[in-house]
């Protein structure tokens, strides 16, 4: 048996579907909250780089280089100059040099050898030294930092930087929550999807396991229905009707089977009784060609109740040929004048009164042959003198045809019975027939909708046959 | 048998058929009956002969090694080969029938069949087209039918019908002399195509004969015992 496995369910493939989408949305959303935020920091520290430096060259035109050494040298261990006009607080770094880039005082030890000397270069610096310590060591400083370098009048350099600790700080706070987001999407996705899925794979469990016991030959399982009205109860609905149909198909199958077995014997046995008789009777060439003629007339028999059960079989099978409108008077009128003679012969009173009805969807063979298996049957069992009527009339607005006799009838107890297949009231069956007639015209009825009622004509037998208009 | 068949004697049949004993009874049945008969026991035998001499009628049947029937009568057929076509059947049901037909066969025959059933649909469809259809007056004997006017008159007395007695005897006329079967009136006047049970054809023959025979001293209308019946003029 193969158990369809949860990660292997739809559901779940689409729920994890679904959260890489939603993942991927993730993504994209703090990608712009990052881009947005770090690009304001920077304008931000840019800005306050700026501000600083204007101030400082401000300062060297007013007091000159020993003016400038001494504020680098005051600023180096405190904030920066502008820091309370831009509102940052990040420590900043300073350096002065003379003209050839020899350091003359400030925070850092060594001018970075990659900025030329140019009137102002805006550089991001990649320093090794740990932070806090006084001297920095351009080669042990461990931090980024953004900086501005400029050439003073004088040929001075001066570098103001500013570390870009809180940045990265809050790039990697950024980048941490993306990370989580992007967890909590995929586990809430997953176990979100793994519910889910294990609800469906639960229901469509009952499928599988209900069409295993079938496969395993009990075809009268059904799947259970839950009570709602979802497209699993649907589904459960459909194919418990199916089933039951295919039940009915297989029903119908073996019972062909069995009633060949059973009604075709006694024919075969008395058939091959009349060859071997015909072989006895070797001397009177006269009785072995009557006993032949017998065997023919039996073969006739076996054929027809044969073609009998074929047709009940392949009528049951549910399978519309030959479907179209049909005018039911016009069948009822054709039987009654192929019939009628019939009745007269027998000195019956044979009546028909067909009023306009709708027309209902069939197949006309059938139906022809239905009424006349019912006039057959009505004519056969009446006695002399008797009477058959063909009606055909609107009940509300259904169809009826009904069919009279006064015969016999068949008692109360004996009508469901006298639909089932060979069944011959008669005991002595000593009426021509293969006991397949009344079970023929159910089937027809049935085929079409229609629903075959047997009841007591005072005296004789009312059969009537109630149809459903075209269309339905 | 060989009295009802005046043109037999140079009728030339195709037995297509792979079950050899079927086909051997068919084939011994049918020269009996003053038919000459040949058998081809597969699809693409039977086709190859048909296409190379012309035969009065084919018999085929529907399940054929190499060939099936239904694809040797429509290549028959598209290639403009008119010789018309028995079709023999295991498959009984209506819709094979129609399919059969409508494949271009000439009429349907379920097996298990009695001979005589055979004999009398072969002799229909060969002779089919030697009886105008189209002619408006038929005339059997002293019996004459207008079609146009409806007027049936028997050694000139008027013979009043009814409608369905008119197709009836329309159609026992239009084959004059051909032995025709209860299925087949049934089949060709009532357009029913399912057994009866009881034989009501017999009545409504027997009404007809009434009508048509009981004043003359020469029947017209004779039953062919076991099979159906016949209209045809007295021989001479």
């Amino acid at each position: 048996m193969n158990r369809i496995r949860l990660v292997h369910t739809t559901v779940f493939r689409l729920a994890l579907r679904y959260t890489g989408f939603v993942c991927l949305l993730t993504v994209v959303c703090f990608a712009i909250i990052y881009w947005v935020t770090i690009s304001q920091l920077e304008t931000q520290i840019d800005a306050g780089l700026r501000a600083e430096s204007t101030a400082l060259t401000r300062l060297y035109a007013l007091k000159g280089i020993s003016g400038l050494h001494e504020t680098i040298a005051a600023l180096s261990s405190t904030k920066g100059l502008a820091a309370s006009d831009t509102g940052d607080a990040g420590p900043r770094q300073y350096l002065l040099t003379d003209a050839r880039f020899r350091p003359l005082g400030g925070s850092l030890l060594a001018w970075p050898a990659d900025i030329a000397a140019r009137d102002q270069v805006w550089v991001t610096l990649r320093l090794r030294a740990p932070p806090g310590q006084t001297g920095l060591d351009l080669e042990h400083h461990h931090f980024e930092m953004r900086a501005v370098a400029l050439t003073l009048p004088g040929g001075y350099h001066l570098l103001v930087g500013q570390s870009l600790d809180e940045l990265i700080e809050l790039r990697n706070t950024i980048l941490a929550l993306t990370v989580a987001a992007v967890v909590l999407v995929l586990i809430v996705g997953i176990l979100g999807g793994a519910l889910v899925g294990h609800g469906v794979l639960r229901r469509l469990r009952n499928v599988t396991r209900t069409a295993d016991t079938i496969m395993g030959g009990d075809l009268s399982q059904r799947i259970p229905e839950e009570h709602g009205r979802d497209e699993f109860d649907e589904l459960a609905f459909k194919l418990n009707a199916m089933l039951e149909r295919i039940e009915q198909l297989m029903t119908a199958t073996r019972e062909v089977t069995e009633n060949v077995a059973h009604d075709l014997r006694s024919p075969l046995t008395r058939l091959r009784g009349r060859a071997e008789m015909a072989l006895m009777k070797d001397d009177d060439p006269a009785r072995q060609r009557e006993a032949l003629h017998k065997a023919i007339e039996e073969t006739d028999h076996i054929v027809a109740t044969l073609n009998a059960i074929l047709s009940i079989a392949q009528i049951e099978s549910g399978a519309r040929r030959d479907w179209g409108e049909v005018d039911l008077a016009s069948v009822c009128r054709d039987a009654a004048e192929l019939y009628g003679p019939l009745a007269e012969e027998k000195s019956l009173k044979f009546s028909t009164d067909l009023g306009k009805v709708p027309a209902i969807s069939g197949n006309r063979q059938l139906l022809a042959q239905a009424i006349g298996n019912l006039l057959d049957n009505a004519i056969k069992y009446t006695p002399a003198g008797g009477g058959v009527t063909l009606s055909l009339a609107t009940n509300t607005t259904l169809p009826v045809i009904t069919i009279t006799d006064t015969g016999p009838g068949i008692p109360p107890e004996l009508r469901a019975k006298a639909l089932e297949r060979f069944v011959r009231l008669d005991a002595s069956r000593s009426q021509p027939g293969n006991g397949l007639g009344l079970s023929l015209v159910n089937a027809v009825a049935e085929h079409h909708g229609a629903t075959l009622r047997l009841d007591d004509n005072r005296p004789g037998l009312r059969v009537s046959m109630e149809f459903t208009p075209a269309g339905d | 048998m060989d009295a009802d068949l005046p043109y037999a004697v140079c009728m030339r049949l195709l037995v297509i058929e792979d079950d050899l004993e079927t086909a051997a009874y068919l084939v011994k049945g049918l020269q009996e009956s003053g038919y000459v008969a040949e058998h081809a026991a597969t699809g693409p035998d039977g086709l190859k002969r048909a296409q190379a001499s012309s035969y009065d009628a084919l018999i085929v049947d529907r399940m054929l090694p190499g060939l099936d029937g239904l694809s040797l009568v429509r290549k028959l057929r598209a290639e403009g080969n008119g010789t018309p076509v028995l079709f023999l059947t295991a498959l009984a049901d209506v819709d094979d029938r129609v399919t059969g037909l409508q494949n271009g066969g000439d009429d349907y025959l379920a097996k298990p069949f009695a001979f005589a059933e055979l004999l009398a649909r072969i002799e229909a469809i060969v002779r089919r087209r030697s009886a105008p259809a189209g002619e408006m007056r038929l005339r059997v004997a002293d019996l004459e039918m207008d079609r146009l006017t409806r007027n049936v008159t028997r050694a000139g007395q008027a013979v009043d019908l009814q409608a369905r007695e008119f197709r009836l005897l329309e159609y026992l006329m239009l084959h004059a002399g051909q032995t025709l079967t209860r299925a087949m009136l049934l089949e060709q006047v009532w357009g029913y195509h399912f057994d009866p049970q009881t034989n009501v054809i017999d009545v409504h023959m027997s009404r007809l004969r009434s009508k048509i025979d009981k004043h003359s001293a020469q029947p017209l209308i004779h039953t062919v015992r076991g099979t159906g019946y016949c209209l045809r003029a007295p021989t001479p």
